[in-house]
Formats: structure tokens, C-alpha cells, sequence
């Protein structure tokens, strides 16, 4: 059999066409997927400026909350933090004295900028500072001599060409706000390719400019040669015995370099799994279809086979087998543009911010093995599905003149379809009740996938059912295009149906991942800063400002009030809160004589203006939950692993589901990774024009190099994440819905090929080349429009109740135009798919075509 | 493969397929017609017989009823001395595989297969390798030896439905249905077409063949009339004009008639 399955596929290459492409773009994007979740698991980072560090020693960038029971210390969640975790010095001795240890040497850093006629300079991401000490770390060679007492400095390479100076001569460096004058004694070539600029200072001017002083980022170890890294990398673990500490060797030492990496990992991971997935479900389903097609154009060879003595499962089997015999070849093809495919995603991913490209990607030989199996998988179960129609034609099919199909909808189809309509709608209830905020599209995602599965189920009946609804219109203004047209969708109601599924499904997913995403950050923008009354906002992009600044802004003319502005992220450890495990508390940092004017917030209980030394505001609904009232104790665990135990002074009200914390700016601000605020936040005096207040504060800030003057636009949210998250959806969204729309078109050009005695036929008793098409292409319109409203009702029934919990309106917000534009691309396909092989097939002589055997 | 045969006649001795009181009803409510209406007939082993009747009379309904390719609604098929009713479809599968061959007017071969697969193709369902010299020797029988490795797109009508045939015999069946057969072919190719299953029906097998064409029907021993859906009555011996009589009070008969569905009528 598995010959006469050979045969068939070989005979009928253009029919299985549509599947084998399918399976090949599936493969390939699952591959690419496959090539970001090892990219994400292994977080292989190679090293820049420790590169000549065998070991290196640094904070683990990760948490352990607690899941259930703050007592239990098994089931805890690993949860990136969001600031540097910073490590003793006095580890440096310890390591020293492990065997095998030729020198450990402590590397730290801080944002250190130099600046040109009031321009920063930077080569790369960022500008930091370190102790000389640490270059050995690289090695820089040294051209010059190295910085030995205070007011010197070693500039590495990139920097010194771009701020066009040389040994010897003096150069502007900011740090923490604050711009001095350093002479530069030598340039510093690193030791390979760098993404971030390096300043070498002295020891003691390390000391001195940096915030976070008296702890270090990460400590290099440089082994003694012959020694065995693996074991001295054991041994060094063992000295240490400290689970907050990592001692990194290989491509991991680079997490002490870019901690941000870590939290990266925890975004790329699920988004890779999240588009897998997808693609797997759109892929089943797209394949299903176009096998179905294929079986549906060969009735009546398969009843002819029943009649001779082809038993049901010898059906089903020749038809799996022929999934089999292309899916495998498919599979293994599809591999190939991966190899191109994964890297470009890669690239468009971590630009996007998603993760940091200093993380190296990696699609190693495990995505090539799992993708075609999981591709030849996906191309089985599509079979299954497939293979279980003609399995039960009747032998007579074939003979009495039964090549269209009189089965709309089964039973089994119309069981799981209600099945999948039931936990679509479970899903929007639980978003609709329980969700809230940030988190309502956890369930929405999935409930889109289960009403798409739904419709998809029983779309044969549903594309009747529509196309009865849109004939009469469709035949009055079509005429008889309109009526042979019509005629056609709804007799073959099965085989439209194989292109009407994935128009529907690639509209469905694409209308609802992209409206939810829009909606979703609008909803996080409005809310996160709706607590804050800001004006215009001042940004550093030199690592932060000096605490005097926010005096100086304030004596400004047209400034009412101003305010530090920090955010950071952390949990409430004591009481113990289960509400924040996996996406710990917003929190942001105002400075407390300004929090009560620039927080915008009517309290509930306290009072804002004490929001200063060890204390804490928290929303309403969290005081209640936890227990807590104004001048109550909590402890805080902040975004550098540390604790805080604080003084609750004020309860104030929040949109629910997008909750802050409030806290002193300065106190946030020493717990962040550069230990300063990089915005402030200004209202404007009554009366004051916003430009004139631009203006007042752009003279104010010329001392601060580099800071930006915006408008309230600018303030750091938490939605930030969210946006970058939305860039990347859209652009695997994107991806799958132009899969989906390949396969459409491939069903269509096959589907009308397929029609070759057909339309020879309609020729033969006098239609005209100008009638066939016309009837196509009212076919083809049917098509996209059936297609277009299913797909619209499964994201129109996931979108509305979503808006309504985020938003508290029944729109979605974003561009409508992207609505228009997916409409618009399934339909032209939709079209251009069925009108160019009605073309070709009408170019053939009629005759001859209408006698061919099929 | 004649000793087969002995393991095959256990119940009813002498008949190769009987029918008793069957019918068949399509469609329900206003669209029910009733096909066959009782149709109680028996078909002796090693006999060739013509079935004839008006178009719509339900010859086609009949044939697939007692070829076991559709399961009256009542009534009874004995094929080979098996009994169809109750029979699964796996079996009545194994059953047709092994004991019928088939004949149809048009569409009788997988097109992505040559002639000789074509003709092998009930071995591979059996799950066994053509036999070769079979296959090579009934293509002989039918003239086509030298066309082994055409596709059916390559081949005229006729010359199709002879490779048909040699698909139906190659099994060596206890039955052989055909519906119509010639119905596409000119004089010549349905005369020889004829003249092989005679020959077959001579060599033991039991050909059970309907047509529309008087001089086809013939070369039948026997000829049955179907109208409306009953047996009205058979001819031994037949000669082209006899039938071809009878055929025309048929046909009045029935036109005279109101259509014979229960319901609305015949759309
Ligand atoms: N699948 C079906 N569904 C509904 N009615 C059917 C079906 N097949 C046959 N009929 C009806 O049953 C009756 C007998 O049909 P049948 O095909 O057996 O006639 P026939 O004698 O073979 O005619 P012809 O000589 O035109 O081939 C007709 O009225 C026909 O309309
Ligand atoms: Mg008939």
C-alpha cells in the first residue's frame, strides 16, 4: 500500500503541494522557535571584559519566592530581580586562598560617561567605569601608563576616537550627575569585540565615584596554569557555600557582565514556547485542511478502491501513509531556511528588547530533531483527522455520481467543536471575574485558540450556513456569475471550507493577539502612571542625576513641584503576600518632600508627605489583603535582593490590577543597579505655558550633560515591558498569520486545478472565459468573506470582554488599520489564489480538458 | 483454482447469488424513493445474465445490493452462499475482494496507476504480491498484453474497459457485476468486450451484467426486466429483437406511471 501511495503522490504532485509547504514553513518556524528556547535555556553570554577570567564569581540575578507557604523553602519560584545584586570585596581574600588560585581580582562598575562640548560619548549600550585593577580581568593592552592617583583615567579605544582624544590630554567625564575633569594617561585597546564603553580610574577614584562603593558586581579569577577550571570552579563553590552567589565558567561568565541578560531569559522562554505552540496548532490545522482537500478531489478513486475491496483502514492507512511519505520530506527540507530563519528572528527579537543580543543565540542539533518530529507529528494527527471522511465513503460513491459532498457537519465534529466553544467562553468568564489588569490576557490568548478551534470544527457547516445567508444578495448583483458561484460554495461547502479554516484562523489569531497586545499596553500606560502628576519629565541618559539636582529643578521659574523618579521591582516578604510570586510589585520611588504633589493620588488613610526615611505606601486593596494600616511594619524585599523593613504612612486607591508601591526615591534609588534616579518628575506652576517651562528647564539641566526634557510621555512605566513584549507579538503574529495565508493560497491554487473538467465542461456548452472567471472570482469573494467574518467573531468574542475588564470599555484601542490590513491581505490572496490557475486552466483547450481523467 | 470452488458451494448448491424479497429505499421524508420494491431472484453458478429495465427502474440499486456495495433495507442477499445481512464492512469487504469482480461504465481505474498495477491492485489489497504470470496471461485474455505500462489517460475507452475486466477476473471471482459496460463503446470493441464474458461465464463464473442495449443483452442466457423497482418478468435465450420489444412496452409502461416516489417527487 505504501506503493500505492507512492504512486498517487507522484501523480497528483500539485495536490500535495499545499500540504508539503505547509509542513515546510511549519518546520522551519518551529525550528526558529526551537532556536530561541535554547537560546533562552542555555543564556550562553560570552564574556567581554572578564574574557581572561577563568572563573568568575557574581550575584545569582535570581530569586526564590516562595509559592504557597513563606516557611516552605522546596516550592519556591525562581524570579529574575530587577537590580543588581552587588557582593562582598571581602570574598576576594577567601577566593584568594582557594588551591589552584593564582589571583582573584574584584571587578566593579557604575556609570561613568565622557562628554564633548556637553555631548555624551558613548561606543555601544552603555558607558561605565571601573577600577583599573579589573582590566587585567580582559586584558586591555595598555598604551600609555595606567591611572595611579586621583583625577586620572584610561580610556578604552572606542571611546578615545570618537571624544578625539589622546594620551595626555584632559577630558570632561560625568558621573552621577556630576561633570569633572580627568587626564587621560593611556588608551586601552580591549580584548575583543566590546558592546559597552569602559573608563579605567584609579582605585581611590573608584572608590570615590562610585554610588554603590564597598561592594563589587563580580569577581575575576584568574587560575593557576595546569589547573583544572572544572574542579577549581567546585572547590571555589565549596569555599563559598553561599546560594546567593554563582561561580560562572564559559559562555556564562558573561552574566556577570550583563546581568539584565538574566531577566531576559525569563521573557524569551515562554515567548518561544507561546509561538511554538502556535505555529504546531496552525500548522495541525492547515494540514488537516489541505489533506482533506486532497482526499475530497479523489472520491471517486477512493470509493473505486472501497468497491474492489479496500477495506476502511486501508483507506485511512493509504492516506496516512501519503501524509507520511510528504511530511518527512517536508520536514527534513524544512530545516533549511531555518538555519537562516532562526538567527533573523533572533536578531529581530533581542533588538526589540526581548532579551539582550550580548545573549549569543544558539539552535543547536535539538531544534533540528524535535521541529521535523514534531512536524511529521502535527502532519499525522492532521491525517487522522483527514482519513476518517473517506474511510466511511460508501463503495458505491464513486458510481452513482457523488463527488460532492452531502455531509456538512458530523457528530464527533459537532461534540468537540461544543466542547471548545465551552472553554472558550469558561476562559472569558474566568477573564471577565477573576483576571484583572496586567494579567487579564493570560486567559484571553487561549480562549481566542479554543473558540478558533471551535469554529474551525464545523466551519463546512458554518460556510453553508453563510454562504445561504449571502447568496440571494450576492446573485442580484452578480447575476449568473453570482448564481453559478454561489451554487458552488454551498454544494462544496467541504471542500471551501479547506480554505474559508485558515482565512478564519490566521484572521481570528492575528485580529485578537494583536488587539489584545494594544489594548493591554495602553491599559498598563494609562494606569501605571495615572498615580503620577507630572508635567514634563526629565530624563538622564548618563546614568542618573546628583541628589541636588531635584533642589535645583525646583527652583526653576514655572515649576511647581518636582520629584526624583525611580522604578524598580520587588515583593512584600513580610506579611507573607501570595499575590505577587511570578511578577513581583511595580515599584516606584518619589522623592519624599515632592510625593504628594507629584503623586496624584487622593489617600485613603496617611499622608503622602512622610513618604520619606524607612517607609512605604501601598494600594488600598494590598492593606487590606495583608492586614496592614498607617503605621504598620512590612518588610519589603527590593530589587537587589535586600530587605527593608518599612513604616506603611499611607493607603491610597488603584486601578485593580495595575497596583504600585510607593516609596522614597532615594531609598529605591541606592537599591538599583547604577544607585541614582534617572528621571524627575515636574508639575507646572498654575498658569505656566508648557513650552515656556521646556525652556526654563532646559536652561536648568545644561549642567546635567545629557539629559533629555520631555513630556509626561516619557515617564518609565511598567509598561515598558509590555510595549517591548507587543513589538515582538506583532511581528510573530505576523509571521503566523502569513504562514496561515500561504496555505490558504496553496488550497485555492490546488482547489481550482482541481476544477480542470469542470470549468472544460461549463466551456464545451457555452460559457465564456469572461463567465468561468467572473464566477471564480465570486467564489473567491465568498471565500474571503466568510473567512473574514468567522475569524472576526472568534477575536471579536475574545477582545470585547477583555477591553471591558482593562479598559472598563467594550473597543479594544490601536490602529484600526491594522484590521483593515489583515482583511485586505487574505482577501487579495484569496483572490490571486483562485484567479491565476483559473487562468492557466482555461488557457487549455476546452475539450481537452473536459475529458481529462482527473 | 478450481478447488476452491467446492469449499466455496457449502448452503445453496446450485446458485451464485440469490435475493430474497429486497428492498431499498433512498432519502427519507418528502425525498424517500423506494428503488427496489421486493425484488425476490436467483442466479444459478457458471450462468451469464443480462438485467434490463427502464432508466430509474433501479438496475444500479439492484446490482449494488446484490454485489453487497450497498445494504438493502430489508430483505435478504445470499452471495457465493454467504449471507450479506449482518455481515460488517470489513467483511463484507474481505468478501468482495475475494468473491466479486467489478465492472462499471466508466471510472474503473486509479488513473496514478498503470494498466498492469490497475489489474494487480486486488492482490495489494489482499496484501499479497500480483501474481505476475496472472497478471501477464488475463491481460492476454483481453488484448492488451503489450500495453503493461500505459496509464489509463493514455488509453481509449474501450481498451479501459478492457483492463477493467482483466482487473475483475484476475481474483478468479465467483461473480462478476457489471453495469453497463459498453455503454461507452462502439459495436466492435462491446462485441468483443461481450464475447470475454461469455467465455468467462463458460469457464464457471457467474456473470450478472446490466444494460440499456438490446443486442448486449443478447449475448446473455438469460434476461430479467426490472420497472419500478419489481421483477416483471425473463427471457431464455434472448435474440436482440425479443428484447428490444419488450424493452419498448417498459418503457411506456413506466412513462404512463406517476413517478414513483412517495413524496414530492424527484429532485
Ligand atoms: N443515492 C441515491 N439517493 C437517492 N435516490 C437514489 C440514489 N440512487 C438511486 N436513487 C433513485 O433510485 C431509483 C433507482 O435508481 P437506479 O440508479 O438503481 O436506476 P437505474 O435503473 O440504474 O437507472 P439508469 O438506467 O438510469 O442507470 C431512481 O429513482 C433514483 O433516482
Ligand atoms: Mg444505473
Amino acid at each position: 500500500m505504501l506503493h500505492l501511495a507512492w504512486r498517487t503522490l507522484r501523480y497528483r504532485r500539485l495536490a500535495f503541494l499545499a500540504t508539503f509547504i505547509a509542513v515546510f514553513f511549519g518546520v522551519a518556524l518551529i525550528v526558529a522557535c526551537g532556536g530561541l528556547m535554547e537560546t533562552g535555556v542555555r543564556l550562553a553570554v560570552p564574556p567581554q571584559r572578564l574574557a581572561a577570567a577563568d572563573i568568575v564569581v557574581s550575584g545569582k540575578q535570581t530569586y526564590g519566592v516562595p509559592k504557597e507557604d513563606p516557611q516552605d523553602t522546596e516550592n519556591i519560584k525562581s524570579v529574575p530581580l530587577a537590580e543588581r545584586y552587588w557582593i562582598d570585596p571581602a570574598l576576594v581574600g577567601k577566593i584568594q586562598g582557594v588551591p589552584g588560585v593564582e589571583r582573584a581580582v574584584a571587578e566593579s562598575s557604575f556609570a561613568a560617561t565622557v562628554v564633548r562640548d556637553g555631548v555624551p560619548v558613548t561606543v555601544g549600550t552603555a558607558s561605565l567605569g571601573h577600577s583599573w585593577e579589573s582590566a587585567e580581568l580582559g586584558p586591555y593592552q595598555l598604551d600609555g601608563r595606567p591611572p595611579t592617583a586621583a583625577g586620572q583615567v584610561v580610556l578604552d579605544r572606542g571611546v578615545a576616537r570618537l571624544a578625539q582624544v589622546g594620551v595626555g590630554d584632559l577630558v570632561d567625564i560625568v558621573v552621577g550627575g556630576t561633570t569633572a575633569s580627568f587626564q587621560v594617561t593611556g588608551i586601552a585597546a580591549p580584548p575583543g569585540e566590546v558592546s559597552q564603553s569602559a573608563l579605567f580610574f584609579s582605585g581611590d577614584d573608584e572608590r570615590r565615584l562610585n554610588p554603590h562603593a564597598g561592594s563589587v558586581a563580580a569577581i575575576g579569577v584568574l587560575a593557576r596554569p595546569g589547573t583544572d577550571v572544572a574542579d577549581l570552579r567546585g572547590r571555589i563553590e565549596q569555599t563559598l557555600a553561599d546560594r546567593k552567589l554563582v561561580v560562572l565558567t564559559g559562555d556564562d561568565r558573561g552574566a556577570a557582565e550583563f546581568p539584565e541578560a538574566v531577566g531576559g531569559q525569563a521573557q524569551l522562554i515562554p515567548l518561544a514556547g507561546v509561538f511554538g505552540g502556535m505555529t504546531v496548532f496552525v500548522a495541525i490545522f492547515v494540514i488537516a485542511s489541505t489533506l482533506g482537500l486532497s482526499v475530497q478531489q479523489r472520491q471517486q478513486e477512493l470509493a473505486l478502491l472501497r468497491s474492489i475491496g479496500a477495506t476502511p483502514r486501508q483507506i485511512r492507512a493509504m492516506v496516512r501513509r501519503e501524509a507520511l511519505v510528504v511530511a518527512v520530506g517536508a520536514a527534513i527540507l524544512g530545516c533549511a531556511p531555518a538555519v537562516f530563519l532562526g538567527p533573523l528572528l533572533y536578531r529581530l527579537v533581542s533588538a526589540a528588547g526581548v532579551i539582550s543580543p550580548v545573549v549569543e543565540f544558539h539552535q543547536g542539533f535539538i531544534p533540528y530533531l524535535a521541529a521535523p518530529a514534531i512536524g511529521i507529528f502535527a502532519a499525522l494527527v492532521a491525517a487522522y483527522v483527514a482519513s476518517r471522511r473517506p474511510a466511511r465513503i460508501r463503495p458505491t460513491a464513486g458510481i452513482a455520481e457523488a463527488a460532492l459532498r452531502r455531509t456538512w457537519v458530523s457528530w464527533p465534529r459537532v461534540v468537540f467543536s461544543l466542547l471548545f466553544f465551552a472553554g472558550g467562553f469558561a476562559l472569558i468568564l474566568v477573564t471577565t471575574i477573576v483576571m484583572e489588569g496586567a494579567v487579564a490576557s493570560a486567559t484571553a490568548g487561549p480562549a481566542v485558540m479554543c473558540w478558533a478551534i471551535s469554529i474551525a470544527l464545523i466551519s463546512p457547516g458554518l460556510t453553508r450556513l453563510l454562504a445561504a445567508v449571502l447568496s440571494p444578495p450576492v446573485r442580484a448583483v452578480f447575476g449568473l456569475a453570482g448564481y453559478l458561484g454561489t451554487i458552488n460554495v454551498r454544494t462544496r461547502a467541504v471542500r471551501v471550507a479547506a480554505a474559508v479554516t485558515p482565512i478564519m484562523l490566521a484572521v481570528g489569531l492575528a485580529v485578537a493577539n494583536f488587539y489584545l497586545q494594544t489594548t493591554q499596553s495602553e491599559a498598563a500606560e494609562r494606569y501605571y502612571s495615572d498615580n503620577l502628576r507630572a508635567d514634563m519629565v526629565l530624563t538622564s541618559t548618563t546614568g542618573g542625576f546628583p541628589a541636588d539636582a531635584v533642589e535645583a529643578i525646583r527652583s526653576a521659574p514655572g515649576v511647581e513641584a518636582a520629584s526624583a523618579y525611580v522604578t524598580s521591582a520587588g515583593w512584600i516578604n513580610k506579611p507573607y503576600d501570595g499575590s505577587h510570586v511570578e511578577s513581583p510589585w511595580p515599584l516606584q520611588g518619589v522623592s519624599g518632600t515632592g510625593a504628594a504633589s507629584i503623586a496624584g493620588v487622593r489617600t485613603v488613610a496617611g499622608n503622602l508627605g512622610d513618604l520619606t526615611g524607612d517607609t512605604v505606601a501601598l494600594p488600598e486593596v494590598a492593606g487590606k489583603n495583608l492586614n496592614v494600616g498607617v503605621g504598620d511594619q512590612i518588610t519589603l524585599r527590593l530589587g537587589d535582593r535586600s530587605a527593608a523593613d518599612l513604616r506603611v504612612v499611607a493607603l491610597y486607591p488603584a486601578k485593580e490590577g495595575f497596583e504600585t508601591i510607593l516609596l522614597p526615591a532615594d531609598l529605591l534609588a541606592a537599591h538599583s543597579t547604577t544607585g541614582l534616579s534617572q528621571q524627575i518628575l515636574v508639575t507646572a506652576a498654575p498658569g505656566t505655558d508648557r513650552d515656556a517651562l521646556a525652556t526654563s528647564l532646559r536652561e536648568k539641566v545644561a549642567g546635567y550633560p545629557g539629559t533629555m526634557v520631555e513630556g509626561r510621555e516619557a515617564i518609565t512605566t511598567f509598561a515598558e515591558r509590555t510595549k517591548t513584549l507587543a513589538w515582538v507579538n506583532y511581528l510573530l503574529v505576523a509571521l503566523v498569520a502569513g504562514y496561515t495565508l500561504i496555505a490558504v493560497a496553496n488550497t485555492l491554487i490546488v482547489a481550482t486545478a482541481g476544477r480542470r473538467r469542470e470549468l472544460g465542461m461549463q466551456r464545451l456548452i457555452g460559457a465564456t472565459r469572461r463567465q468561468s472567471l467572473l464566477m471564480l472570482s465570486v467564489e473567491a469573494g465568498l471565500v474571503a468573506v466568510i473567512g473574514v467574518v468567522l475569524g472576526t467573531t472568534a477575536s471579536i468574542a475574545t477582545l470585547l470582554p477583555f477591553s471591558i475588564v482593562v479598559l472598563g470599555r467594550p473597543v479594544p484601542s490601536g490602529p484600526f488599520w491594522i484590521y483593515l490590513a489583515v482583511v485586505a491581505a487574505a482577501t487579495v490572496l484569496a483572490f490571486v489564489a483562485t484567479l491565476l490557475p483559473g487562468r492557466r486552466v482555461m488557457r487549455a483547450r476546452p475539450a481537452e480538458t473536459a475529458v481529462a481523467v482527473e | 483454482m478450481n478447488s476452491n470452488q467446492d469449499t466455496r458451494t457449502s448452503v445453496n448448491g446450485t446458485d451464485a447469488v440469490r435475493l430474497d424479497e429486497v428492498r431499498k429505499a433512498y432519502g427519507r421524508g418528502g425525498n424517500r424513493v423506494e428503488a427496489l420494491r421486493g425484488v425476490t431472484m436467483s442466479f444459478t453458478r457458471a450462468s451469464f445474465t443480462a438485467v434490463m429495465g427502464p432508466s430509474g427502474s433501479g438496475k444500479s440499486t439492484f446490482l449494488h445490493c446484490a454485489a453487497g456495495l450497498d445494504v438493502p433495507s430489508s430483505g435478504s442477499v445470499l452471495l457465493d452462499g454467504r449471507e450479506l445481512n449482518g455481515m460488517d464492512e470489513n467483511q463484507l469487504t474481505r468478501l468482495r475482494r475475494e468473491r466479486v469482480g467489478f465492472i462499471f461504465q466508466a471510472f474503473n481505474l486509479m488513473p496514478a496507476l498503470n494498466v498492469e498495477q490497475n489489474v494487480g491492485l486486488p492482490f495489494r489489497l489482499a496484501g499479497r504480491r500480483p501474481d505476475r504470470s496472472a497478471v501477464v496471461e488475463v491481460l492476454g485474455r483481453v488484448g492488451l498484453a503489450e500495453r503493461r505500462k500505459h496509464l489509463p489517460s493514455e488509453l481509449s475507452g474501450g481498451q479501459q474497459q478492457r483492463v477493467a475486466i482483466a482487473r475483475a477476473l484476475i481474483m478468479r471471482p465467483a461473480v462478476i457485476f457489471a453495469d453497463e459496460p459498453t455503454g461507452a463503446l462502439d459495436t466492435q470493441t462491446s462485441s468483443d468486450v461481450l464475447q470475454l464474458l461469455s467465455e468467462t461465464a463458460a469457464s464457471g463464473q457467474t456473470i450478472i451484467m446490466v444494460t440499456h442495449d438490446p443486442v448486449a443483452a443478447s449475448a446473455a442466457h438469460r434476461v430479467l426486466f426490472l420497472a419500478d423497482g419489481q421483477f416483471v418478468g425473463e427471457l431464455e435465450a434472448p435474440t436482440a429483437d425479443v428484447v428490444a420489444e419488450r424493452m419498448t412496452h417498459l418503457t411506456a409502461r413506466q412513462q404512463t406511471r406517476a413517478p414513483q416516489s412517495t413524496g414530492r417527487g424527484g429532485f
